[in-house]
């Protein structure tokens, strides 16, 4: 099942001269339950094209479509409801929010779109963060930190989890705990974009799509 | 030239930063001139009407005018001696009467108070205090708000002193580098405050005059005082900044500055998310907010106190004093001018009467004293009634009190008439409704004296009352001034009051700019993370901030205005009897204003957040 179709999708920075294109009319479509991720050097439009996808940013043109609503031309407040129930996203330096508990700052989401949160206890022992609900992000260590930002974006069940270098901050113990935890619920179903610097994380995933200079020149089904 | 483009980098906070110098120094001058002005105002009212000396003595002495500490003799029946310094008159005069025989020595109270110098209990005295108080009130309060306003602007710096630090900057170099800018901006804004206190001080001033219609005429007074007064002010700020910086710079290792600097507070865990968020963005800027609080804190104060001024006031005026409540009273025997002069007009308020006056005596059988009564009666035609009810000023163990209380019985007879009580004072009179007057309405009036008529009227506009000049046989009284006097004062009160709310007003909102400029880029990257995670809109975030502070501020100002009021309950007790009230309405209204306000101008300040793309607060 088709979940995600990008066609002919351009961001460009900048004006006249100093324009560039950051995403250079890339296309290419996510099929339920895929696990991608996105390689290619620094400065090759990764990360813009991953907020691209989460809405967090407009594309100078292109569309992205997800299970079958475009959301290029989406209203900010539109595009923000939507983002809230169906797109999860990890960032490399958490942001997490320092007033909040970690038990708050995974239920977060569901505060914000008055949901149900029925999956909190099944999320919190699985990332084994469970003895931890009441500190602040502050007093933990980066690889716990990162696992509450994954529950925080898992809490809403979104159709896509978008990561941008989630594992860039951390050592390669935390940071294979980290990829485990997401390729687990890659086999739960959850479709995952990662974008990521480790060809050997890479590896891991079901799919890897290399970008160079905005775009796509490389893109691999492994199995 | 760096150096400026450098201050200027921090635009924001600069310019907060001179507002609240500006506007503390704009206070601080002011006031002074106003005392100052004030001051010089009452001493030569005194003088005119006290006589212009230190001290009256009855002596036939010779010889006197060598003695060098006296500046001016003047000889009448006794001699009026001026001493050259004011605050010596009671050591002069001692000394003067050991060398010469003196008696009767009457000193001239008034003026002596005026100069604090008096022994003797003077309303006069109060300004010595006034003076005081006011100072180091002022002085107290500015530099709270400006230590820590500046404080505000300090952190913003530490980062690029840091730096300047690790290229090779010594502690002097950086420190000289700070205090040329701290002296400048100071400089600068106390020399501009200086010059707009001038201007706006002319201006009170003026109007005050005005508003008295010259029964007060103050001129604006700049004497030695006022300007040693000043620069102590202008050293005292300069200094204290300095001396700030020198503290905090050598307090710390400038490097540990490099790191970047986020507080993180642990706050209680309100249920609410929103309003967690908002108190933890307030905790952890509680140092940047504290200008903000202590202007808001201040600002309730001053309501607080004010409006109980001027309640008590009010009522005070309003209870003791019996203002007329009509603009003029016109006397005339020809009937027909008081006809047209009402057709002249529209009148709120009218009434035209057929009066007469005469003594009348009431017999005791009539009194409620069983004992006769002679009394002034003042008879107007129409209905056979009278007012059996007079207000009653007078001493009570020490305090004034008025009472209302009835002299007769119900019924009296007088004037071959008998007349039924009736409580209801006829429009114009109430004035006259005391214990020395009985205000009687008979039907027939010819058949009892000569009569007038006597219009009263009360109108918006100005009364063409110097038309009647040239008529003859009209005499007529014009209350509109006095009237107008005494709401003028309150008026005069309520703008004082106005101007120093909106002063304060500006320091809060620049002290907000430069709190959340300096907090700016944190806000911005936890409001990215929040949109991101899909919150719509900041505004309960917003909101909830803007109630803590106002919240905090008011609460804080409730138990020093409850003292203020018990204070000035206590002290007018002693002579008038008035009871404590107490009205929350002013400050409730105050702190909804603030509220708004607050919410008003950091909305706008994080408008910029919000049209900002996502990907961009999160960098
Ligand atoms: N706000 C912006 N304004 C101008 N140019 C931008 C902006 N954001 C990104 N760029 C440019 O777009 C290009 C792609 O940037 P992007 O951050 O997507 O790269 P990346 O592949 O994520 O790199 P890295 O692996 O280093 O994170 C870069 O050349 C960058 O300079
Ligand atoms: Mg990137």
């Amino acid at each position: 099942m088709r979940l995600l179709e990008i066609k002919n999708l351009v961001k460009k920075y900048g004006q006249k001269e100093n324009e560039i294109k950051a995403v250079n009319n890339v296309s290419f479509n996510v099929q339920k339950g895929e696990f991608i991720a996105i390689v290619g050097p620094s400065g090759s439009g990764k990360s813009t094209l991953l907020n691209l996808l989460a809405g967090l940013d407009k594309a100078s043109s292109g569309d992205i479509i997800i299970s079958k609503k475009n959301i290029s031309n989406l209203k900010d407040k539109e595009m923000t409801i939507f983002r809230r129930n169906n797109i999860g996203i990890i960032y490399q330096f958490y942001n997490l929010i320092p007033a909040l508990t970690v038990k708050e700052n995974i239920l977060l989401p569901t505060l914000l779109s008055n949901k149900k949160s029925e999956n909190y206890q099944k999320l919190v022992s699985k990332l084994g963060i469970k003895a931890k609900e009441e500190y602040l992000p502050n007093d933990l260590s980066g690889g716990e930190q990162q696992r509450v930002a994954i529950g925080r974006a898992l809490i809403n069940k979104p159709l896509i989890l978008l990561a941008d270098e989630p594992t860039g901050n951390l050592d390669s113990a935390n940071a294979k705990k980290i990829m485990d935890l997401l390729m687990y619920y890659n086999k739960n179903g959850q479709t995952i974009i990662m974008v990521t610097h480790d060809l050997e994380l890479a590896k891991k995933a079901s799919r890897v799509i290399t970008f160079k200079d905005g775009k796509i020149i490389k893109d691999n089904v492994q199995n | 030239m760096s150096k400026i483009k450098y201050l200027w980098r921090n635009k924001k906070t600069l310019i907060s930063f001179l507002t609240t110098i500006l506007i503390v120094g704009i206070f601080f001058f002011s006031l002074l001139l106003l005392i100052f002005s004030t001051h010089q105002y009452l001493v030569k009212e005194v003088k005119e009407n006290m006589g212009n000396y230190h001290v009256k003595i009855e002596t036939d002495l010779k010889g006197i005018e060598n003695v060098s500490y006296i500046k001016k003799i003047k000889w009448e029946k006794e001699v009026l001696i001026t001493y050259n310094d004011i605050n010596k008159t009671y050591q002069n005069t001692k000394k003067l009467c050991t060398e010469v025989k003196c008696q009767n020595i009457t000193y001239n109270d008034s003026l002596l108070s005026l100069y604090g110098v008096s022994k003797k209990e003077n309303i006069l005295n109060i300004f010595k205090t006034l003076i005081i108080v006011s100072f180091v009130l002022i002085l107290s309060f500015g530099f709270i708000i400006i230590s820590s306003s500046y404080n505000i602007i300090l952190s913003s710096k530490y980062k690029d002193l840091a730096i300047l630090k690790t290229i090779g900057f010594t502690n002097k170099n950086i420190l000289v580098f700070l205090l040329i800018d701290n002296i400048l901006i100071t400089f600068i804004a106390l020399f501009l405050a200086f010059i707009i206190s001038l201007i706006t001080t002319y201006i009170i001033i003026t109007l005050i005059n005005h508003l008295t219609l010259e029964v007060i005429n103050l001129t604006l007074t700049i004497n030695f005082k006022f300007i040693v007064f000043s620069i102590l002010f202008i050293l005292i700020f300069v200094l204290g900044i300095c001396l700030i910086t020198v503290f905090k710079l050598w307090h710390k290792p400038v490097i540990n500055n490099l790191k970047p600097k986020i507080v993180y507070k642990k706050v209680k865990k309100y249920k609410n998310i929103y309003f967690r968020l908002a108190y933890f963005n307030y905790k952890r800027n509680v140092k940047q907010f504290r200008p903000v609080i202590i202007s808001l804190w201040i600002c309730f104060i001053l309501i607080g106190t004010f409006t109980t001024y001027l309640d008590y006031g009010t009522k005070i005026i309003n209870h003791y004093v019996t203002r007329p409540n009509y603009d003029a009273e016109i006397i005339s025997n020809n009937k027909k001018i008081l006809e047209d002069f009402l057709n002249e007009n529209k009148y709120q308020k009218k009434a035209l009467y057929k009066m007469c006056d005469m003594p009348l005596t009431i017999s005791k059988e009539y009194t409620l004293a069983k004992k006769a009564k002679t009394v002034k009666g003042v008879i107007i035609e129409g209905g056979n009634t009278f007012v059996n009810k007079s207000t009653v000023v007078k001493e009570k163990k020490g305090k004034i009190v008025k009472e209302e209380k009835s002299f007769y019985q119900n019924k009296i007879k007088v004037l071959n008439r008998e007349l039924k009580a009736d409580n209801h004072i006829p429009y114009g009179l109430s004035l006259l409704a005391n214990e020395d007057n009985l205000i009687i309405k008979v039907d027939n009036i010819e058949s009892v004296c000569n009569y007038n008529y006597v219009l009263f009227v009360k109108s918006k506009d100005k009364l063409p009352l110097d038309k009647l000049l040239n008529q003859g046989n009209v005499i007529y009284k014009d209350m509109r001034k006095a009237n107008l006097i005494i709401d003028n004062f309150i008026l005069i009160f309520k703008l004082l009051l106005m101007g120093i709310i909106s002063l304060i007003t500006l320091i809060i909102i620049s002290a907000i700019i430069s709190t959340v400029a300096i907090s700016f880029k944190v806000r911005k990257k936890e409001f990215g993370i929040l949109k991101a995670l899909g919150l719509t809109s900041f505004n309960p975030l917003i909101i909830y901030e803007s109630l803590i502070i106002s919240l905090k501020a008011f609460l804080y100002s409730l138990p020093v205005v409850c003292f203020i009021n018990y204070i000035v309950v206590t002290a007018l007790n002693e002579v008038f009897e008035i009871t404590l009230s107490f009205s929350l309405k002013p400050l409730l209204i105050t702190l909804i204003v603030s509220i708004i306000l607050i919410r008003g101008v950091m909305q706008a300040l994080h408008y910029k957040i919000k049209k900002e793309n996502i990907s961009e607060l999160l960098k």
